[in-house]
């Protein structure tokens, strides 16, 4: 072969071979992480629940309505008391006063002993929790009978009053703003919204009223984690020394029925009006001084009569945090599904206009079976996780549980019916329920804004989309 | 201790018995063999800390996708090693007490504590490295602190801030710990993804990788941690232990850390933190058997290695003199602890004790004496501040008479009780017991048994004694060996004399 014929040939080669090497077709669509876990996996996540036994039931004479969770290796007890109150009866300020003074008063009588006194609150009731020693547990249970059935607790209140009242700040405007977005759209649920100067103000015989308002222990539900077995007579001094003044409200002995008391009948006034093309969004400002910079915050009711509602909604908002700070306010059979905004840079409205276009696009899309078990295991993992680092304390499990149930009897296997509806969940069904709750472009339902610690600039800006009214 | 534990003792009463009951066990759990997998993409959080001890922030973002790079000189993982098949059963009546942890140290250097807690689906895993600010180089003060964070940056198996992600993305919980004398990366996990998190484990210290981008990553987060871990002065904490590496601020990044090259951070990483100088602690709702099964096989591709004698690590030597420094006015007295849990929990015991006690006859009206504790793992500091007496140590010194002579003897078992019953809480936790586990001493004369009481490990046992030792106390608390802390700013009463 001649050097030229070489050539030639090594040319033709490398021209055919360059040819071969192109691609022919199309590039293959990109995967689709789409097929459903694997039934270990599922399994594995369904069980992260507490491996509590069925709770002992129990109606003090007092109308106490108790659960006694029994674990024999529990390290330390928990006794929980479940207070309800309704929308402004009483005050949230004085709610929070009379839950300072017990929790005062019981660390007191306490304090020779290893054992803390914690307040937690939610929307409509708040939580009294003690824990200490199982040894402690019959002296834990008469103490709070003696707090709680306190006839006089005048100094305690004021004394509380004025603690909270030195220890208050300002508060966060992202706290101010979802507060008042809450009031707004579900007026019959109780604010959490406590003013530092109201709280302040208040008088002592509000106090007194609300005192004994908040710890009727008809309304309210014990729950008790202990390495100990269920014992009648170590409630005793709690049904003595604790019982309720005035007419017995009607709630009965239900825990469901005492801690998610039924919505108004009555639709709040932000349920009448629609945003339209005619009448853009509605936007209210909290006057309440608010720290953290501008923080707009989009929401809007849920309806969550199901637990299967309940389970989508979750899915949903842990899908939509991935990109957005978004928040699930849960209130007895409704919640309020809210996006937190920021408002640091120079165009609010273009950053509320891209927020919503996201939105949008999350509620139209449909999420691939995957991606629903990696949200379901995030949720399901994470709340086990903060349960153990919260200190193994089941009562917290429990009165989760309750906000998870249509009926007592579903308290006990309401965490893992969550666990497993979420895992089960089927992207079309959320993509419906995503379509019909949480489109903020096509829904019709209202959505509301609501503007915490903004500068006048912000408004103004805002203006241009929105109609203002001022929340006091 | 149950008839089931006894048998178990007696059976892995020699290191060869104690071997056969290591492959024995792996029966009981042979899923961990799984070749490493790519990560799910996800959003991480920020780690929080939440005890007394200083930590350090985790990243809360993952950095740069893994690039190649030239990796340090630890061991390498050797390419996907086949675990052991089953090769029995286990025999049922190999349950082991629930009082009782298995300590036992793997054929690569690591030391293994695995111990059962039924009360969640939860799983605490902590890998402490006894290393810390203790061994900074004099001209590199800081390096071991942004080494730590350097191992969050990955290697050949795991992207950077992987070990973090993959545990969020399950619903988990990380944080790092760094002190004077030992490093902690810790997780609190749902339960299944503790395989997950011994995967991270037994990859966390393989040759990881060095580049000139991950090490600014490290030190980026690095110089985050403004705090000063120790609450005396740090002058003051190098005179109590007599080690003046303890001088320097153990979270400073100065410009020297930015110049060393890729290779000598390889150098220092590999000296440094290796798995023979390390604990894994797994607190789990399993059986420790199931737990060191999965263990071994996750470590069973490293070569063998004997394990340094880190003893001297935990040892009390009582400096004295005086030491500037403080802020306060006032004098005080300072004296090390032995660093491990039991130590640390009897301080705890004096220093409410000391807190306490009545005034004496003779003590001036306005004097108070104010005992703390500086909870660092492998250097506590027990410090005793006297204000309002002209005389702090013969004041100091009829204090802790009284107590030696047991005529508080009542407030001291009083206090005991306390400590007692608040641990005893505290541990019921799995993530507390991992912590108080990975601080405790390995046994000081080894006896060839892998099982160890939980009580002893953490220090309960010594409280659980009804007889309290005041000689010990008196020997420990001689306010003449003693370091006496002087305040730098001159005392109002001292600016006020001519």
């Amino acid at each position: 072969m001649t050097a030229h014929r070489r050539i030639l040939f090594c040319s033709l080669a490398l021209a055919l071979g360059s040819h071969s090497c192109k691609r022919q077709q199309a590039s293959q669509a990109p995967a689709v992480w789409d097929e459903a876990p694997s039934e270990r996996e599922s399994t594995e996540i369904g069980e992260l629940t507490p491996p509590w036994p069925t709770p002992t039931k129990t109606a003090l004479g007092n109308g106490l309505l108790g659960y006694w969770l029994y674990e024999p290796q529990a390290g330390a007890c928990h006794v929980r008391i479940l207070l309800p109150f309704d929308a402004g009866s009483p005050a949230s300020e004085v709610v929070q006063v009379v839950a300072e003074a017990a929790r005062h008063d019981l660390e007191r009588r306490l304090a020779r002993y290893p054992i803390e006194a914690i307040t937690e609150y939610g929307p409509g009731r708040v939580e009294l929790v003690v824990r200490g020693p199982n040894a402690e547990l019959p002296r834990i249970i008469a103490q709070l009978g003696q707090t709680l059935g306190a006839a006089q607790p005048g100094t305690g209140l004021v004394a509380a009053q004025k603690r909270l009242a030195s220890q208050a700040l300002p508060l966060e405007s992202t706290h101010v703003a979802i507060a008042t977005l809450v009031s707004t759209l579900l007026p019959d649920v109780p604010s959490d919204l406590v003013s530092p100067a109201r709280l302040a103000e208040t008088p002592k015989l509000s106090l007194t009223l609300g005192w004994h308002a908040l710890l009727d222990p008809r309304r309210a539900v014990l729950v008790i984690h202990a390495a100990a077995p269920p014992k009648a007579a170590m409630l005793a001094p709690l049904a003595e020394r604790w019982t309720g003044r005035g007419r017995p409200p009607s709630a009965g002995d239900s825990a469901v029925a005492r801690l998610r008391p039924a919505p108004a009948t009555t639709k709040p006034p932000a349920q009448t009006t629609a945003p339209d093309e005619a009448s853009p969004w509605r936007l209210d400002v909290a006057q309440e001084p608010a720290l953290g910079g501008a923080t707009l915050v989009v929401g809007r009711v849920v309806s969550t009569p199901r637990w299967q509602d309940r389970t989508f909604a979750r899915l949903a908002q842990r899908i939509a945090q991935e990109e957005l700070d978004v928040r699930l306010v849960v209130a007895g059979e409704r919640a309020i599904w809210v996006v937190v905004l920021p408002l640091s840079g120079p165009d609010p409205s273009g950053e509320l206009e891209a927020t919503l276009d996201r939105l949008s696009e999350l509620a139209q899309a449909r999420q691939p079976r995957q991606r629903l078990f990696q949200a379901a295991q995030l949720w399901l993992g994470g709340r086990i996780v903060q349960a153990s680092l919260d200190g193994e304390d089941w009562t917290a499990l429990f009165s989760e549980a309750v906000d998870l149930s249509d009926s007592d009897r579903e308290i006990e296997t309401a965490l893992a019916r969550d666990a497993r509806s979420m895992l089960a969940a089927d992207p079309e069904q959320l993509q419906a329920w995503q379509r019909a709750e949480l489109d903020p472009r096509t829904d019709r339902s209202p959505w509301r804004l609501v503007l915490a610690g903004a500068p006048p600039r912000v408004l103004k800006d805002l203006d241009a989309i929105t109609t203002r009214a001022t929340i006091e | 201790m149950s008839r089931a534990f006894a048998a178990l003792r007696r059976a892995v009463s020699t290191c060869a018995v104690g071997t056969a009951l290591l492959s024995l066990a792996s029966t009981v759990r042979a899923d961990g063999g799984e070749p490493p997998r790519a990560d799910p993409p996800s959003q991480p959080d920020t780690a929080s800390a939440d005890d007394g001890e200083p930590k350090a922030g985790v990243p809360a973002e993952a950095a740069t996708p893994p690039t190649s790079a030239p990796a340090a000189s630890a061991p390498e993982p050797s390419a996907a090693t086949p675990h052991e098949p089953p090769v029995e059963s286990p025999p049922s009546a190999l349950e082991l007490s629930p009082a009782v942890a298995i300590d036992t140290v793997l054929a690569c250097g690591l030391r293994l504590i695995a111990v059962e807690d039924q009360s969640l689906p939860v799983a605490a895993i902590v890998l402490a490295v006894e290393v810390g600010s203790v061994d900074d180089p004099p001209e590199l003060p800081g390096l071991v602190h942004a080494l730590a964070y350097h191992l969050l940056e990955g290697n050949r198996e795991l992207s950077p801030g992987a070990s973090i992600r993959i545990l969020h993305d399950a619903g988990g919980w990380v944080s790092l710990a760094t002190s004077t004398g030992q490093t902690r990366y810790e997780a609190l996990v749902p339960l299944p993804s503790l395989d997950e998190a011994l995967r991270i484990e037994a990859l966390r210290l393989r040759a990881p990788t060095v580049s000139r981008e991950r090490w600014e990553n490290a030190l980026a987060w690095a110089s985050r941690d403004h705090d000063t871990p120790s609450t005396i002065p740090l002058e003051a904490l190098a005179a109590v232990h007599r080690q003046a590496a303890l001088a320097h601020d153990p979270r400073a990044v100065p410009p020297a850390l930015l110049t060393l090259s890729p290779s000598a951070i390889g150098q220092h990483l590999a000296q440094r933190f290796r798995y023979e100088r390390a604990t894994l602690v797994v607190v789990a709702p399993q059986s420790p058997l199931a737990t060191l099964a999965t263990v071994q096989a996750r470590f069973a591709d490293l070569p063998p290695r004997s394990r340094p004698n880190l003893a001297a690590r935990t040892e009390a030597s009582a400096g004295a003199g005086k030491v500037g420094g403080t802020q306060r006015e006032g004098t005080a007295f300072a004296w090390p602890i032995q660093g491990t849990p039991a130590a640390r929990l009897e301080a705890r015991v004096w220093c409410r004790t000391l807190n306490r006690q009545r005034p004496g006859p003779t003590d001036p009206k306005r004097a108070k004496v104010h005992c703390t504790l500086d909870p660092d793992p492998r250097h506590p500091t027990l410090v005793v501040a006297i204000d309002g007496s002209d005389a702090p140590l013969a004041l100091l010194d009829a204090r802790l008479a009284r107590l030696a002579s047991g005529g508080d003897l009542q407030l001291l078992e009083r206090q005991r009780e306390i400590v007692r019953v608040e641990t005893e809480m505290t541990l019921a936790q799995p993530l507390p017991l991992a912590r108080q586990l990975a601080m405790a001493p390995p046994r000081e004369q080894p006896d060839d048994s892998v099982l160890r009481p939980i009580d002893e490990l953490t220090g309960l046992l010594r409280l659980r004694d009804p007889k309290v030792d005041l000689s010990a106390m008196t020997r420990a608390f001689d306010p003449r060996r003693a370091v006496e802390l002087v305040p730098t700013v001159p005392s109002k009463e001292t600016a006020a004399s001519p």
